[in-house]
């Protein structure tokens, strides 16, 4: 996802070379510094579409799953065994690596009670953290920002893609979706804008998007 | 009622991809019908968008050794782009933009994508070629097309093993609408109706020996029901007259909708078996929509942006890459659709980022436009190179006379080009500066 030549670290350094201009710039990047002080961030990959969970954490030993899938359920010894009753699936060669490292923890068999089998709405409510027959309009990720991340002037989340995921969606805060570095740094470089409220709804919500408020 | 340059402005934006100063000058005063009767005329008659390829499926035919695969892979990726650019080319030039904008409409409706150029083909004819005629002979034609077996998996769909992945979206997308009357039992059903639908070279053909002939019992009615016979049930329930109506409205009236609207739209396109035409008739007409509160509050999506800028200012953007870049940039590429629901809409179209991009973008296409302009007179074939290369090649034309012809002052300028003022001054000496600042302006996104 990230293919951009400019590293995110080098993009954030360039971006506090043009805080002192007087260009209304994204109130983020006027901010000092977006890295908070222990360096640490967390990363989350959100792999959007259909994994089957059985055929990669794999419980070989339950009975049930050969009965369901007699001739698709691996052996015994055709998965990579973590334990004495749960395997990854063969080509997960790596992950077993960094498995074994103790480097990757697996909550294995997340789900929600009546799972909705739409492919668009079981997104949303995984997204959301609702229950299947709730609709929430703010995602997990979003009610973290909203209740950890009060300073509004500095950008917490970054969401590599075109339209910013429901999971980043915040009651008060969201997290910015940017596909190229590059090309964001250099618009923000030419655009000013003088005034940011406007009485007609779109036009006012769009002059705050500009500064990113 | 007699429409106002702005409500004209309004219709040929919604209704279309925005006209020139000139028709809307002709049009100012005219009452709603008549303009949107004129507009059905002129795309009575279209031109067709077509790219003449040489393609063999390579993923299909065995014969074809690794190198030639993937030479002809390529190919076929290529002649979808080509397929692309010429579609906007279309849209730049049609002289009415109601089909091209109906058939936009319904490429994120009936959502798809294949690297196959000629199942694209196929589907891009469809959609233009039904964009105004019958709703239901359109969604038996996309249905029946390659590039929606092969995308929603039908061609896998078979008596032994359903596959549910059409039926399943041909209830909750294309027709009824998420969770509007049927159970999942429904759509396993209906995906065994669905059995035998496939293609064979590039053509429909059912395939009895993969069909399943047993009883169905679907939305409570039970038969030995076939696709065309599932798709005839989901025509005959309200709900996606219904569902088709509200989707309008919200696309092309008001992002929240408007219940009133949404009931005589979806009556009249039930009550004429979704005559296309005569629904659209009801939601242009109406007075509603020209109410004020329905006007500048859409934001142009990627596609409506390149190609109303071009339409109202007599640019063309000629590059084929610099065409799909822009697409990129803005997140919006014709025939790649982020999934089976189309693309988000609204204010999802606009982060930071790309309403940045947005902004500076008619800065480009005139840059280059002036430049190619210059570069016309100029016989130093290296001077042409230099240029080019530093505006990623562009290559935009622009009419200066017919623009300076139709523009007289600064009000004029304003009042055409954006639905929503400005709470900032237009500023710039020559035509083009000014052009390029209100075009730049945030205001200049909504529609």
């Amino acid at each position: 996802m990230l293919n951009d030549k400019i590293k995110r670290r080098d993009f954030l350094k360039k971006s506090s070379v043009i805080t002192s201009g007087s260009l209304l710039l994204p109130s983020f990047l006027r901010a000092q510094s977006v890295a908070n002080r222990t360096g640490r961030q967390l990363v989350v990959i959100q792999l959007s579409g259909g994994n089957d969970g059985l055929s990669t954490v794999i419980p070989f030993i339950d009975d049930e799953l050969h009965r369901a899938r007699p001739t698709l359920a691996p052996g015994k010894s055709d998965v990579l065994r973590i334990s004495d009753e749960v395997g990854l699936n063969f080509s997960m060669k790596g992950f077993k690596e960094l498995f074994d490292n103790g480097d990757v923890c697996i909550l294995n068999s997340v789900g929600y009670p009546k799972p909705n089998r739409s492919h668009f709405r079981a997104m949303d409510i995984w997204q959301s953290g609702s229950d299947a027959n709730e609709y929430w309009s703010s995602g997990w990720l979003g009610r973290y920002l909203d209740n950890e991340c009060e300073n509004p002037d500095q950008l917490t989340a970054i969401e590599m893609g075109n339209v910013l995921s429901l999971a980043m969606k915040g009651k008060k805060l969201k997290g910015l979706p940017v596909t190229n570095v590059n090309q964001f740094y250099s618009s923000a470089k030419q655009i000013k804008v003088s005034s940011n409220t406007h009485e007609h709804e779109m036009a006012s919500f769009l002059y705050k998007t500009i500064g990113n408020k | 009622m007699r429409c106002t340059q702005l409500q004209v402005q309004h219709l040929l934006l919604r209704a279309g991809f925005g006209d020139s100063c000139e028709k809307v000058k002709q049009y100012t005063g005219s009452k709603p019908a008549q303009i949107f009767e004129s507009e059905l005329k002129s795309c009575a008659t279209f031109r067709e968008v077509h790219v003449d390829m040489d393609f063999t499926n390579p993923y299909t035919n065995n014969q074809m050794n690794q190198v030639d695969r993937q030479m002809m892979a390529q190919k076929g990726r290529n002649a979808v782009k080509e397929l692309n650019t010429l579609w906007i080319k279309e849209m730049v030039s049609a002289s009415s933009g109601l089909r091209e904008k109906m058939a936009f409409f319904w490429h994120d409706h009936f959502a798809c994508r294949s690297q196959n150029p000629i199942f694209m083909q196929g589907y891009l004819d469809v959609i233009r070629g039904q964009a105004l005629g019958n709703f239901g002979d359109l969604l038996r034609a996309v249905s029946k097309s390659p590039a929606m077996l092969q995308y929603l998996n039908n061609q896998q769909n078979k008596k032994t093993a359903p596959n549910e992945n059409f039926a399943r979206e041909v209830m909750e997308l294309f027709t009824l609408g998420r969770d509007q009357g049927y159970t999942e039992k429904d759509i396993s059903e209906a995906a065994r109706a669905f059995t035998g639908w496939g293609f064979r070279k590039g053509v429909f053909m059912e395939r009895p020996y993969f069909h399943d002939d047993g009883i169905k019992t679907i939305m409570g009615k039970s038969g030995n029901f076939n696709g065309d016979d599932v798709l005839n049930l989901l025509l005959e329930n309200k709900r996606t007259a219904k569902y088709i109506a509200e989707k309008w409205v919200r696309y092309f009236v008001h992002p929240s909708g408007n219940t009133k609207l949404e009931i005589k739209v979806a009556d009249e396109l039930y009550s004429t078996n979704y005559d296309i035409k005569r629904g659209l008739q009801i939601m242009f007409m109406s007075e509603v929509f020209y109410a004020k509160k329905n006007i500048g509050v859409r934001i142009k999506s990627p596609i409506e942006l390149i190609v109303s800028v071009q339409r109202q200012l007599h640019v063309q953007i000629e590059d084929q890459n610099s065409l799909i870049f822009l697409q990129r940039m803005l997140g919006q590429i014709l025939f790649d659709p982020p999934n089976v629901s189309g693309w988000p809409d609204g204010k999802d179209w606009v982060d930071s980022a790309t309403l940045m991009f947005r902004m500076n973008l008619p800065k480009l296409i005139f840059r280059a436009a002036l430049i190619q302009s210059e570069l016309a007179g100029s016989f130093d074939d290296n001077d042409k190179f230099k240029m080019a290369g530093k505006l990623k090649k562009l290559r935009s034309n622009i009419d200066f006379d017919r623009l300076s012809d139709e523009f007289e002052d600064l009000d004029q300028l304003n009042s055409y080009l954006l639905q929503v003022n400005s709470i900032s001054k237009t500023t710039g000496n020559s035509l083009i500066d000014q052009i390029v600042d209100i075009t730049s302006k945030p205001e200049f996104q909504l529609c």
